[in-house]
C-alpha cells in the first residue's frame, strides 16, 4: 500500500479558477491580491496555509503550531540595507509568529510569539512604504517570523501597496501548495531559505518534519513562478551535513538560480541548546563553504 | 529571520573565534511601527561585527569604521 503523501501535490489549474482566469485577463496585482485576500481569510477556518497543514479554525480561536490566530501583528518595519544588494533599501516589515521553531532563530521571542507587536494595519502601513519608496528604497520586503501564517493580511498589504512596487517574499519555503496558489503573481523576488540539509538537522534544530521534499517542491515552483533568491544561513558544525547537501541540489535542481549564503551566525534565542551553535561561524568553515559553492558553480551574490 | 551580515573591523584579526565573546547590543524587540529604527550588532573579540537588520544609517557608519569594505560601502550608498 502507498501511503498518501503528507503535502499536496502540484497546483493544477483546477484550482481556484476564479483567481486564474482574472489573472489571465491580466488584472492589475492589487486587484488580485484584493480578491484573493478574502478567500484566504475565510480559508483560516481550516487552516492550510502552511505544510503543517494543522486544520485547525483560526477564526474561532482555535491555534495550530504557529500559535496564531486572524490577526496579525509586526514587530518590525524600517527601511534596511543588509539583505542582498539587489533588494537594497528595502522596506522590510516583520510579522509576528512562524510555522517553524528554530533554536538559533535570530528573532526567536517574536518569530514564535504570534501576539508580540503591534496590530498590522495594512493601509498605514502601505503608506509607510510607500513614503520609503518615495525616498529611494528599492523594494517592499515581507519577512517574519513566517509571513505565510499570516498570508489573508499580507494579501491586503500586496492590495494596497503601488502595483508597480518591487515586492519581496522572505520566506521559510515551508508553504502549503494553497498558499502557492494565492501568492502566484504577487511578489516579484523570492528570498526563500534553505536552512537544513537532512532531516535529522531539521528535526532537532527546526522542530519540523519531511523539511526536504517541502522545501524543494516550494523552491522549484517559486523559481517557475518568480525571481527567486535561496538563502542558506551557515550554522557552525553544518557544513557536511547541511551546507554541502543544500548545494549539491541547488547544483542538480536549480543551476543558475541565485544563492546567498549567509556566514554572519550568531548564538542567539535558544541556540546554546545545542553545543555547536554556542559559537560563531569559525573562518575555515566559511571558507570551505564558499569554496564549495564555487566548485559547484553556484551563482552567489552577495 | 531577518538577514545576517558578517563584517570585519580593519586592523583586527581576520579569523574568528573559537566561541563568541561579543556582546549583544541590542537584543530586545524593536518599537513596532515606530519611528525609532533599529540595528543589531555582535562585536566579537577579534574586531568582526556581525549586523541584523542593518540599516542604511548604521552601514554607514560600518562603512566609515572599514572604508575598504566594497559590499558595506555599497549598501551605505543606497541609502535612502
Amino acid at each position: 500500500m502507498t501511503a498518501a503523501p503528507k503535502h499536496p501535490g502540484p497546483i493544477t489549474s483546477t484550482e481556484h479558477p476564479g483567481f486564474l482566469r482574472l489573472a489571465s485577463r491580466g488584472a492589475p496585482r492589487p486587484a488580485l491580491a484584493r480578491l484573493r485576500a478574502v478567500a484566504a481569510r475565510a480559508s483560516l477556518a481550516n487552516c492550510q496555509l502552511c505544510a503543517h497543514h494543522c486544520g485547525v479554525n483560526r477564526l474561532a480561536g482555535g491555534r495550530g503550531r504557529c500559535l496564531a490566530g486572524s490577526e496579525t501583528r509586526f514587530f518590525s518595519a524600517q527601511v534596511e540595507a543588509g539583505d542582498e544588494l539587489e533588494l537594497v533599501p528595502t522596506f522590510a516589515v516583520s510579522l509576528s509568529g512562524c510555522d517553524l521553531r528554530c533554536d538559533f532563530c535570530i528573532t526567536g521571542a517574536a518569530s514564535w510569539a504570534p501576539r508580540v507587536g503591534a496590530v498590522l494595519d495594512t493601509v498605514t502601513l502601505a503608506a509607510q512604504a510607500r513614503r520609503a519608496l518615495n525616498s529611494g528604497a528599492r523594494t517592499i520586503q515581507i519577512l517574519g517570523g513566517e509571513p505565510t501564517i499570516h498570508l489573508p493580511a499580507v494579501l491586503e498589504f500586496v492590495a494596497a501597496c503601488p502595483a508597480d512596487a518591487k515586492l519581496v517574499w522572505k520566506t521559510n519555503a515551508h508553504a502549503s501548495a494553497q498558499a502557492r496558489q494565492w501568492l502566484d503573481g504577487m511578489f516579484d523576488v523570492w528570498v526563500a531559505d534553505f536552512k537544513f540539509g537532512n532531516e535529522a538537522c531539521a528535526q532537532r534544530l527546526g522542530g519540523v518534519r519531511d523539511y526536504l521534499s517541502i522545501v524543494e517542491r516550494n523552491l522549484i515552483w517559486a523559481e517557475a513562478h518568480a525571481e527567486l533568491i535561496v538563502r542558506h544561513l551557515l550554522m557552525p558544525g553544518h557544513l557536511d551535513c547541511c551546507w554541502v547537501p543544500v548545494a549539491r541540489w541547488l547544483a542538480a535542481e536549480l543551476p543558475g538560480v541565485k544563492v546567498s549564503l549567509r556566514a554572519g551566525f550568531w548564538p542567539a534565542w535558544r541556540a546554546a541548546r545545542h553545543p555547536e551553535l554556542r559559537r560563531t561561524a569559525p573562518s575555515d568553515e566559511i571558507t570551505r563553504a564558499f569554496e564549495f559553492a564555487k566548485a559547484l558553480d553556484l551563482n552567489l551574490i552577495p | 529571520m531577518s538577514d545576517r551580515t558578517r563584517r570585519h573591523i580593519p586592523g583586527t584579526p581576520a579569523s574568528s573565534p573559537a566561541r563568541a565573546h561579543g556582546h549583544q547590543l541590542a537584543g530586545n524587540l524593536v518599537p513596532a511601527g515606530g519611528s525609532v529604527a533599529n540595528s543589531e550588532f555582535l562585536i566579537l573579540s577579534d574586531g568582526t561585527v556581525l549586523a541584523h537588520n542593518l540599516t542604511p544609517a548604521m552601514a554607514d557608519v560600518l562603512r566609515a569604521l572599514n572604508p575598504k569594505d566594497p559590499i558595506m560601502s555599497r549598501r551605505a550608498l543606497c541609502r535612502s
